[in-house]
């Protein structure tokens, strides 16, 4: 009898032990995220559904992971969602991650038609068993933007707002960190009329924000670009730009700082030539700073910092023509050693930094192309020999360009699309300024030469922000992200309107006139009229974009983030 | 640490149970055993009365043909004392049981982290 007793003790014992050890650790949730239902049809059954992950509609779930930072992310598993509930639902993915590895889960939802309508991913997981995981997915529209919100029916207050006041801002700067969070600081705050000292850090994974140290000094129309040291995140060189002094004049900043996102620090300054609307771009994780308009005229420096430490600006390159309110776009090619050979085309812009009294950048010396041996100016024309859009006449000011690797043929080939900015109407000496009503494709046509395609459109943005839009390998077209501002030039608080935002849909096409394939750039129809969040007051004349490692692009400088949904893990 | 945990459990489940079930079997060859020799008694002593029944349970009896009618019930309810525990069919349930259990209670221990452990979810009633 004793031994019976014992055997049941024992018994009770061991299922204690089994039933108390198990699911207290690893846990790993993903919560669906949905933006909201703009077409109010959720409910109705012969309704698309959009917003909506519906009966018929499919989920799929791709995971990625890496063992090191370092490493680039590999496709490990992928999990099929077949959608049995209107409601809602619950799936198990995987049944084990590895602990110490890096995860990225991007999340498809498809309709009965096999049309991919909602995206959305995070990244930058590091997984360890010994820990639980809530983790949230937003999913944005595919090729269209909605507002981040973490619950659709109350948003409200469940937006992912930013600090930026429903009056709007200017001059803001922001980037996505390497864990998938959004860095963003600075502005110029049209509520309080003042600049911004503000910095915070967006948590894609909780869907929330985190302001974090202020900047060093009130900042507008500056510079933030991520460098990648190696780390986690990687850091962010921010800087130069327009402050202001002891007596609230506005000035310019000569300082440049390394903005560590885990530690929340900045690091010391890096002095130099005080100046405002420089432009900064990530080439394989070294930072390049081009031009930049001082208190006497336009810097033609270029600055590199190198990732492999926080050493000091070095001087890259002279430009051929010093420039500020210019953009931007990597062209860099990669060797037979697989290094890249970083190259910057550098557009347009003006040689000061008065606002209405810009000097526009015209001639030969409109585009430029900077390499390891220096800058040289670049032959640009249309498609003809010609400059049909004037731009060597009227110039560009503050466009936004992106580069587009177009991988539809068997040769690879880097394509430039430039959206927006004004330039000068009519005589010299009886001009005005008026918006660009051009999409421009720029396409490389030999030694110090680019060819560009027009095309007009009825979406004008004078100082457009852009990112690439994470497409399908080997697709036709890509798509290209803006985050428009306004159309007017004149900046200032009269012209704030809604945050207008929008996809270009970049493809080559065969130009029957020509005989020739072209590129064109087109406005993708958005789901929202009138490009804007229809339950937002909030408004804007300019505001950044970041662009994370998935493809996902998120527009800010509003009340609100907005995202819009990618194509595909980029 | 539930890697440990489950074999610490299926240690302990199993240093039970395999040595109850190994009294089983030796209590079961021992029984046998004692049938075994006991025709060889029986024949012995036959003459002194003494008859092996088998039934439900071994047990012996004595030369009832010896004993007058009334103490005949009486005798009989004397020698059947095995106790319930220690009957084989008793011990093999118990021990099925235990086994049983401990399978369900490692197979359900196990599985519980599953449903709540690596999960994607969304609720699409909310407009």
């Amino acid at each position: 009898m004793k031994r019976l007793f014992f055997l049941s003790l024992a018994f009770i014992l061991a299922f204690m032990l089994i039933s108390c050890d198990s699911g207290n650790t690893g846990d790993f949730k993903i919560t669906l995220r949905l933006p909201v239902d703009l077409l109010d049809d959720c409910g109705d059954e012969d309704g698309e559904h959009t917003f909506c992950i519906v009966e018929t509609d499919q989920v799929m779930l791709s995971i990625y992971s890496k063992s090191a930072v370092a490493d680039e992310y590999v496709y490990a598993d992928r999990t099929l969602i077949k959608v049995t509930d209107d409601k809602g639902g619950k799936k198990e993915f995987i049944r084990s991650l590895k602990k110490g590895a890096y995860y990225r889960f991007f999340a498809e939802v498809t309709n009965a038609n096999e049309k991919l309508k909602l995206t959305g991913g995070i990244d930058g997981i590091l997984y360890d068993d010994k820990n639980n995981y809530e983790v949230s997915i937003f999913l944005a529209p595919v090729g269209d933007f909605a507002r981040v919100v973490s619950d659709r029916e109350n948003y409200d207050d469940k937006s992912l707002e930013s600090y930026v006041s429903e009056a709007g801002s200017k001059g803001a700067a922001a980037v996505a960190l390497k864990d998938g969070r959004i860095y963003m600081a600075g502005g110029y705050d049209l509520q309080e009329d003042k600049v911004f000292k503000k910095s915070a850090v967006f948590d894609m994974q909780s869907l929330s924000r985190n302001d974090v140290k202020d900047l060093p000094k009130e900042l507008y129309d500056h510079i933030a670009a991520l460098l990648d040291d190696g780390s986690e995140t990687g850091k962010v060189v921010v800087g130069l730009g327009t402050t202001v002094d002891e007596d609230d004049n506005e000035v310019l900043n000569d300082s440049i700082w390394i903005y560590d996102p885990e530690s929340g620090k900045y690091g010391n300054p890096f002095p130099v030539t005080a100046m405002t609307k420089a432009k900064a771009i990530t080439i394989d994780g070294d930072v390049y700073i081009v031009g930049g308009c001082t208190d006497s005229g336009a810097s033609n420096i270029v600055y590199k910092f190198d990732k492999s430490g926080n050493a000091a600006p070095v001087q890259f390159a002279t430009l051929q023509q010093g420039r500020c309110n210019h953009a931007i776009a990597d062209v860099s090619t990669v060797n037979e050693d697989g290094k890249v050979i970083p190259r910057i085309l550098v557009i347009g812009g003006s040689t000061n930094a008065k606002e209405g009294k810009e000097t526009p950048v015209l001639g030969e010396n409109f585009a430029e192309l900077v390499t390891e041996n220096g800058s040289v100016s670049v032959a640009i024309t249309d498609r003809n020999g010609e400059d049909d859009a004037e731009l060597k006449t009227k110039g560009l000011i503050s466009p936004a360009a992106v580069s587009v690797l177009m991988d539809d043929k068997e040769e690879d080939e880097t394509i430039i699309a430039v959206v927006g900015g004004y330039l000068r109407d009519g005589e010299e000496g009886n001009f005005t300024w008026v918006s660009s009503p051009n999409l421009f494709v720029f396409s490389e046509n030999g030694k110090n030469a680019f060819v560009y395609d027009k095309n007009g459109t009825a979406n004008e943005c004078a100082r457009p922000s852009a990112g690439l839009l994470g497409s399908e390998e080997k697709n036709v077209i890509k798509y290209v992200a803006v985050n428009c501002g306004v159309k007017e030039v004149d900046r200032i608080q009269q012209n704030t309107e809604k945050q207008v935002v929008f996809v270009l849909q970049v493809k080559r096409v065969k130009d029957s006139d020509l005989g020739i394939e072209v590129f064109s750039s087109s406005v993708k129809d958005s789901l929202m009229e009138g490009n804007i969040d229809p339950h937002s007051d909030g408004e804007i004349l300019d505001g950044p974009v970041a662009v994370d490692a998935l493809g996902q692009v998120f527009m800010l400088g509003g009340m609100y983030v907005y995202q819009v949904g990618s194509y595909a893990v980029q | 640490m539930k890697f440990f945990s489950k074999l610490l459990a299926m240690v302990l489940i199993v240093s039970f149970v395999v040595p109850a079930y190994s009294q089983e079997a030796e209590d079961a060859m021992e029984a046998q055993e004692v049938q075994e020799a006991q025709p060889a008694a029986q024949e012995q002593e036959k003459p002194s009365g003494v008859n092996l029944k088998v039934g439900d349970n071994f047990y012996f009896e004595g030369n009832v043909n010896d004993k007058a009618d009334d103490d005949k019930e009486e005798s009989m309810a004397e020698t059947q004392s095995t106790p319930i525990y220690k009957q084989t069919w008793f011990i093999a349930t118990i021990a099925v049981v235990v086994i049983a259990g401990a399978a369900v209670g490692i197979y359900y221990g196990t599985r519980t982290s599953e449903p709540n452990g690596k999960t994607i979810e969304w609720d699409n009633a909310k407009k």
